[in-house]
C-alpha cells in the first residue's frame, strides 16, 4: 500500500518524507475501516445537497 | 485587587465600567499584568499588543466619561485567536508560511467587536492553520493547560481556552471545524459555544474546511457567551454560508428553569468508550437536572455510525484543497503533523467526498427527527481528560487509543450537521476540568444556552479554578 500511496502523491506533485510513508499506509487502513461503516443502502435516497447560487455571490 | 478584576466576567464588569466604578485603563492594566505574570508559562499568546491596548482603553475611558457608553463590551479587554483578520495587522494562522501576512480588511466579527468598543490586547496561539486539536505549535511553541502545565489545553483554539481560563483575557473567540471551540473549552474549564452554521459570519477568517468551519465565543460564563452571540450573530452577504435568521436577546432571556425539559441521551454513540471519571461527572450533572424536573429520554440516531467517516473525509479533503499549492511548493514550512494530515486529504477519492455529504444529509434529517422527541441532547464533550503534551495516544480506562481518532468523536457531529453545541464545565476530576456538551435544534441557541445556564447554577465546579498562584 505504501508504494501505491507514494505513487499517487508523487503524481500530484507532492514530495512525501520517508518517515510518512508507513504512517500514511496505516492511516489509510484506518480510513478503510471507517469506509466499511458506510451503509450505501441507507444513502441512496439522499441528494448531497451541494448548493450553488446562480449569478454568484449574494452581494 | 488587580487580580480580582481580571478574574471577572463581562457580565460583572460591564455595569462597573458603565457606572465609572472601574476604568477601562485600570481593567486593561489588570489583564496585561496577568499576561506578564502567566504567559511565559502558559504561552497562550503569539503576540501581545500592550501599547495599542492601553491607547484603546484610554479612548474607551474618554468616551464613557463623556457619556458615550456603547454597551456591554465597551472597554472590555479581549485577545482573539490569530486566524481572524485585523486590517493592517499581521495574522499568522499559527503558521510559518503566513507569518508576514497582513490583511487589508477586518473580519466581520472583528468589525462588530470594534464597533462595540472592545479593547484588543493580543493575538492568541492556536494549532497551525487550526488543523489539529493540541495547540502544540511548532512555530510559536506549545500552549499549555493552566490547570496542569504538563497537559494540552486542547485545540485548535487552545490559546483562547488557556487565556480565558488564566484570566489573561476577559473573553475570546475561537473557530470550530471538528470541535476546536468546544475541545479547548472542555480542557480549560470554560464555556465554548459553536452556534448554528450561518449564524455568525466567517468573512475574514482563514478557512480550514469551508463547509465545517464556525466562529463562536469562549467565555467564563453562560451570560457572556449569550451576550457575544447577540453582538456577533446576524446575516452577512459577504459570507456565502451566512443565513438570514433573526438573532434574539439571548442574554436577557436566559432562563434556568428546566422543569419539563426533555434531555435526549444517545448512549450507543455519545457514551461509548468514555473515561469513567468523565462519565461519572456527566452522569452526576444529568441526575441534578432530573432533580430539577428535567426528563431523560434515551434515543437512537443510527446514522451516527457513519459520522466519523464523513467528518474525516470532509475535513481532510477540504483542508488539503485550501493548502494544496503550499503542500506542493513549500511542504517543509508546515509542521510535521499538519503536513501529514494534508497528505492524507490528497488521498481521499471524489466518491468518498460525495458519500460524506450524503451522510451529512442523512444526519441532518435524523437529528431533526430526534429533536421532535427531545429538546436537547447531552453528552460528554470529550471522552477523556486532557493528555500530556506530546502524547499521540489517550488513555481511556486503561486502553491506549489514538488521540486523533478520539478527540472529535463527540464534537464532529455538530460540525457535520451545523447544529448549535456548547461545552460547559461540569466538575473537576484528578485536577482537570470535565466538559459536558449540549446540542440543540438548528437556530435555537437559546435552548442550549438555557440548559447551560441551569447547569452553571448547579455550581458543579465548586468554585475550583486553575491555581494561577503557582504559575509565573
Amino acid at each position: 500500500m505504501a508504494e501505491g500511496i507514494h505513487r499517487i502523491l508523487k503524481a500530484r506533485g507532492i514530495q512525501v518524507p520517508e518517515a510518512h510513508q508507513e504512517m500514511l499506509a496505516q492511516q489509510m487502513q484506518a480510513v478503510q475501516q471507517l469506509r466499511d461503516t458506510v451503509d450505501n443502502s441507507q444513502l441512496k435516497d439522499f441528494d448531497m445537497a451541494l448548493t450553488h447560487v446562480p449569478g454568484g455571490e449574494r452581494l | 485587587m488587580n487580580e480580582e478584576l481580571a478574574a471577572q466576567s463581562i457580565g460583572e464588569l460591564a455595569p462597573k465600567l458603565r457606572d465609572k466604578q472601574v476604568s477601562p485603563v485600570e481593567l486593561t492594566e489588570a489583564v496585561l499584568a496577568n499576561v506578564d505574570a502567566y504567559n511565559s508559562d502558559v504561552n497562550a499568546f503569539i503576540r501581545v499588543q500592550k501599547e495599542q491596548a492601553l491607547e484603546s482603553a484610554r479612548q474607551a475611558e474618554q468616551e464613557i466619561q463623556s457619556g458615550n457608553y456603547r454597551g456591554f463590551l465597551h472597554g472590555i479587554p479581549m485577545a482573539l485567536k490569530d486566524i481572524l483578520y485585523f486590517k493592517d495587522e499581521p495574522t499568522t494562522m499559527g503558521s510559518k508560511i503566513h507569518e508576514g501576512f497582513i490583511a487589508d480588511f477586518d473580519a466581520t466579527v472583528v468589525s462588530k467587536l470594534k464597533l462595540s468598543g472592545v479593547t484588543f490586547h493580543g493575538k492568541l496561539n492556536m494549532h497551525e492553520y487550526a488543523w489539529g486539536a493540541t495547540t502544540t505549535n511548532p512555530h510559536y511553541g506549545a500552549c499549555k493547560n493552566p490547570w496542569d502545565l504538563s497537559k494540552i489545553p486542547g485545540g485548535s483554539s487552545g490559546g483562547s481556552g488557556a487565556a480565558v481560563a488564566a484570566n489573561m483575557s476577559i473573553a475570546s473567540l475561537g473557530t470550530d471545524t471538528g470541535g476546536s471551540i468546544r475541545i479547548p473549552a472542555s480542557s480549560c474549564g470554560i464555556i465554548g459555544l459553536k452556534p448554528t452554521l450561518g449564524r455568525i459570519s466567517k468573512y475574514g477568517c482563514f478557512p480550514l474546511s469551508w463547509s465545517l468551519d464556525h466562529i463562536g465565543p469562549m467565555t467564563k460564563t453562560v451570560f457572556d457567551a449569550a451576550l457575544l452571540l447577540e453582538v456577533l450573530g446576524g446575516y452577512d452577504p459577504k459570507d456565502p454560508t451566512s443565513v438570514d435568521r433573526p438573532t434574539q436577546n439571548y442574554s436577557g432571556e436566559l432562563n434556568e428553569d428546566v422543569k419539563g425539559l426533555v434531555i435526549g441521551i444517545e448512549e450507543g454513540y455519545f457514551f461509548k468508550n468514555v473515561d469513567n471519571r468523565v462519565n461519572e461527572a456527566v452522569q452526576n450533572a444529568l441526575q441534578q437536572l432530573e432533580k430539577l424536573g428535567a426528563r431523560i429520554e434515551p434515543i437512537r440516531i443510527p446514522s451516527l455510525a457513519m459520522a466519523e467517516f464523513a467528518e474525516l473525509v470532509t475535513i481532510t479533503t477540504e483542508a488539503s484543497a485550501v493548502h494544496h499549492d503550499n503542500l506542493v511548493k513549500q511542504p517543509e514550512k508546515f509542521g510535521e503533523d499538519v503536513r501529514f494530515l494534508l497528505e492524507v486529504g490528497e488521498l481521499m477519492s471524489g466518491v468518498d467526498y460525495v458519500q460524506a455529504q450524503q451522510i451529512r444529509r442523512k444526519l441532518d434529517l435524523d437529528f431533526a427527527a430526534a429533536f421532535e422527541k427531545v429538546d436537547v441532547l447531552i453528552s460528554p464533550t470529550l471522552p477523556f481528560l486532557s493528555p500530556p503534551i506530546g502524547d499521540s495516544t489517550v488513555d481511556i480506562n486503561g486502553q491506549a487509543l489514538s488521540f486523533l481518532d478520539e478527540v472529535i468523536r463527540f464534537t464532529g457531529p455538530g460540525n457535520l450537521t451545523g447544529l448549535p453545541a456548547l461545552s460547559i464545565p461540569c466538575g473537576v476530576r484528578d485536577g482537570l476540568p470535565v466538559g459536558l456538551q449540549i446540542m440543540g435544534p438548528a437556530f435555537q441557541e437559546e435552548k442550549v444556552l438555557n440548559v447551560a445556564y441551569a447547569i452553571e447554577k448547579l455550581e458543579l465546579m465548586k468554585g475550583q479554578k486553575p491555581s494561577l498562584k503557582v504559575l509565573g
